[in-house]
Parts: C-alpha cells; structure tokens; sequence
C-alpha cells in the first residue's frame, strides 16, 4: 500500500479522538487512517495514551485541607489593605497637588503691585460717593481731581486715575486699606492673600499638613499590616 | 445519579455563607474538592509535599479571594486558583531536578488510591509502574501543556472548561493538548509502556 504524501497533523489526530471534528472533516480523517498504516499506528498510540491519562487513580489528600480560625482574621485585614492602599494614594496625591500648587500660583512679590490696583478699580464702581472719598482721600494730591470729585458722573473716571496713580507711585499698599477693609467686603477679601503673602505662609498649609499626615499614618499602618500578613502566611 | 440540583443547592449555600465569612461553609467547600485540587496539583507537580502545599494555599487564597468570585462555576474559579498556584511553585522550583522514576514509583505505592470515579465502560488497568511512567512523561512536559493535559485528559475538563479555567482561546487548548499528548504518547513509546512494542526509530 502507499504511503499518502501527507501525514494527519497531531492535531488534527486529537480532535478526532475526542470527536470534535465536523463530520465531512471527521469522514476524510477517517478515510485517510484507512489507506495510511503510519497515521494509523500514531491514532491508536494517541487514543492509548489518552486512556491511561484518564486511567490514573485519584490519589487521597494526605491530609485535610480545612482553614483554621486564623484564616479568618486574615482574610479582614487582606480586605482592608487594597482601601488602605488607595486611601493613602489619594491622601499623597492630594499633598502633592496641593504642595504643587503652591509652588506654582503667582508668587507673593509681584501680587502686591497688581492687588490694590484691582482693589481700588474694582471698590468704586458700586460704591457710594462718600466711599470713593475715603478711598482716595491719602492720594489726593493733585487739584483738579477735588473739583471733579463734586461731579457725580465724574467719580469712576477719577478713581481709576487716583488708582493708576497709586500704583504708578508703587508706595501702595497700607494706605487704602483699613478704611476699605472696615467698610467693604470685597476690598476685605482682596487684602488677605497680602496678609498671607506678609507673613510667609503658604495659602494651603492646614489642608496640606492633613494631607501629608494621612498619607503617612495610612501608608504606614498599610506596611505594618501587610508586613505581618506576609509573617503569618510565609 | 441523584439529580444534581440539590447538591448545586447547597453548594451555592455554602458559597453565600462563605462569602460573608462564614469559615465553617467555607470548610464544607474544602471538604468537597480538596481530592480534585490536590490530585490536580500532583499531577503538575509531581511531587506529593509540594502539592499539598499547593493545595494549602489554593484553598487560603479562594477565602481571602471569595468577594472577587463573579458567579459562575465555583470548581472553575477554584482550579484557575490552584493553576496560578501550580505556575508559581513550578516558577519557584526554578528546574529542580526532576524526580526519578523509582522515587515516583516509591510514592505512587505509598499513596492511596481512591477508586476512580472517572473510569470509562472498560477500565483501563494501570500497574504502578506504568502511572509512575506516566507521571514522568508528563513532568517533562512544558508547564504549558502539561496543565492542559491535566485538566482535560487527566480531571476530564472539556476543551470550553478549560479554556475558561486558563483564560485562553479554546483554539490554544487544543494545540496544547494535541501536542502534550502526543509528546508524552512518544515518551511512553520510548519506555514500553504502549502495546504494539518497537517503535518506529
């Protein structure tokens, strides 16, 4: 009899065996095993090899398998590590960004030029014409601007000038401020970052004290838990 | 066969309780399947203590795992455990030098058998030299192929099963094990353990 030109692939031989093939496929496995001794010595090997895979016994345990109660207590802590982890990631991250951000926001210096500009440009639109006086009155120094002071239509035109004066003069600061602070909400709220910029303190420091110190104890107790987790389980 | 319902029954019972922590349920699942992960283990590893100790830890990480289980069939989950299990001792062994024959054999003898409930309408008889022969061909199988021939010729999983239980496509299942098969057929060729004698060279 002659050998076919091609042999079955293994695999081809295996999904036979294990009736998987689709019939046409199945017919010409078949019809080939019939014509070729070789392929059909490898079939026969394979279906005996797979029935004393099956054929191995099933082996006893040799011994029991049940978890002790100490299974449970780990079981808690291991279900609490991933929260703690992600707890102290987010407390860290918060930190950095925080940290960063005050890194990054205008620096204290030029603010004290640019701030009592706005505070001043920005009191005397909505304030009374008794206002804009006792916000001008330490920069009043040219003339003119006393007779224009008496024009009701003249007042926001003025204080932008008194204002571009200030500022043009660059001694500032102190000057507006306590009588504007007293009277007005909005000149009060521009005045802090000064405050803050004065003193040296960072704008965020109690949230970024909170934050570094919940990242650390959190990062921590996550460690010593898991470093007693992996003990108890090596 | 009792119908099957009952006893899935109770099995997913077993499973809700556990999953609240109830160590005890748990243990009843233990009880249940620790002879399908301990032998799946001795299979891969050919090795009784390491297997045992396999299984220990299958079992230990499935608690500590229970609230990752998504439904779905329970024996699954808990082999695709004890496979990753198996693939971290074979990893950890580092190519220990395989066991000899007569030390497989010294342990097949020691070991005892439990009925096997797999056995086909014409059981197959093995000596204990013949599954200590085997046991050794299928150590020297790449871990690959090995654990496929485990579970599907060995434990009876179908080619879906265990697809599912190595998270791979039914198509790699079957090279695997087309190959896995037919390498150990050849091993065993080599050392006689297949009738028909000589072998072509």
């Amino acid at each position: 009899m002659a050998e076919p030109l091609e042999h079955l692939s293994e695999q081809l031989l295996s999904e036979y065996l294990d009736g998987r093939l689709n019939p046409p496929v199945a017919r010409r496995v078949q019809a080939h095993l019939a014509e070729c001794e070789r392929c059909r010595q490898r079939a026969q090997e394979l279906e005996t090899t797979v029935r004393l895979l099956q054929a191995l016994p099933m082996l006893r345990p040799p011994r029991d398998f049940r978890l002790g109660p100490p299974a449970r207590r780990q079981r808690l802590v291991a279900s609490a590590l991933p929260w703690m982890r992600v707890t102290s990631a987010i407390a860290a991250a918060l930190f950095v960004i925080l940290f960063m951000v005050d890194l990054l926001a205008p620096s204290p210096a030029p603010a004290t030029s640019s701030a009592p500009k706005i505070g001043l440009a920005a009191s005397s639109p909505t304030v009374p014409p008794s206002d804009s006086v006792t916000a001008t009155r330490p920069a009043a120094l040219p003339r003119s601007s006393a007779t224009e002071t008496e024009q009701t239509a003249g007042t926001e035109a003025f204080s932008a000038r008194g204002g571009a004066r200030v500022s043009a003069l660059g001694t500032i600061v102190p000057l507006p401020t306590p009588t504007a602070a007293d009277q007005q909400p909005g000149a009060g709220r521009l005045v802090k970052p000064l405050d803050a910029a004065a003193s040296g303190m960072p704008r965020f420091w109690p949230w970024e004290l909170l934050s570094g110190l919940l990242a650390l104890i959190f990062s921590g107790a996550t460690w010593l838990l898991g470093h007693r987790l992996r003990l108890e389980r090596a | 066969m009792t119908s099957a319902l009952p006893v899935d029954a109770l099995e997913q019972a077993w499973l809700e309780a556990a999953c609240d922590g109830d160590l005890e349920a748990f243990n009843a699942l233990v009880l249940r399947y620790q002879t399908l992960v301990y032998n799946l283990a001795y299979r891969t590893l050919s090795d009784a203590e390491d297997a045992a100790d396999a299984t220990q830890e299958t079992f230990l990480s499935a608690y500590r795992g229970l609230g990752s289980f998504r439904g779905g069939s329970f024996r699954s989950w808990l082999l695709r455990i004890a496979v990753n299990v198996c693939y971290d001792q074979l990893r950890r062994r580092q190519r220990r030098p395989a066991d000899s024959l007569e030390a497989l054999l010294e342990q097949v003898n020691a070991d005892t058998l439990l009925p096997d409930p797999a056995a086909g309408p014409e059981p197959v008889t093995l000596t204990a030299e013949t599954a200590a022969a085997i046991q050794d061909g299928l150590g020297r199988l790449p871990p690959d192929m090995r654990l496929v021939v485990v579970l599907c010729d060995v434990q009876g999983a179908s080619y879906e099963e265990a697809a599912a239980i190595l998270r791979v496509p039914v198509g790699t299942i079957k090279s695997r094990l087309s190959r896995g098969r037919a390498q150990l057929r050849d091993f065993l060729a080599l050392h006689g353990e297949l009738p028909g004698g000589a072998r072509r060279p």
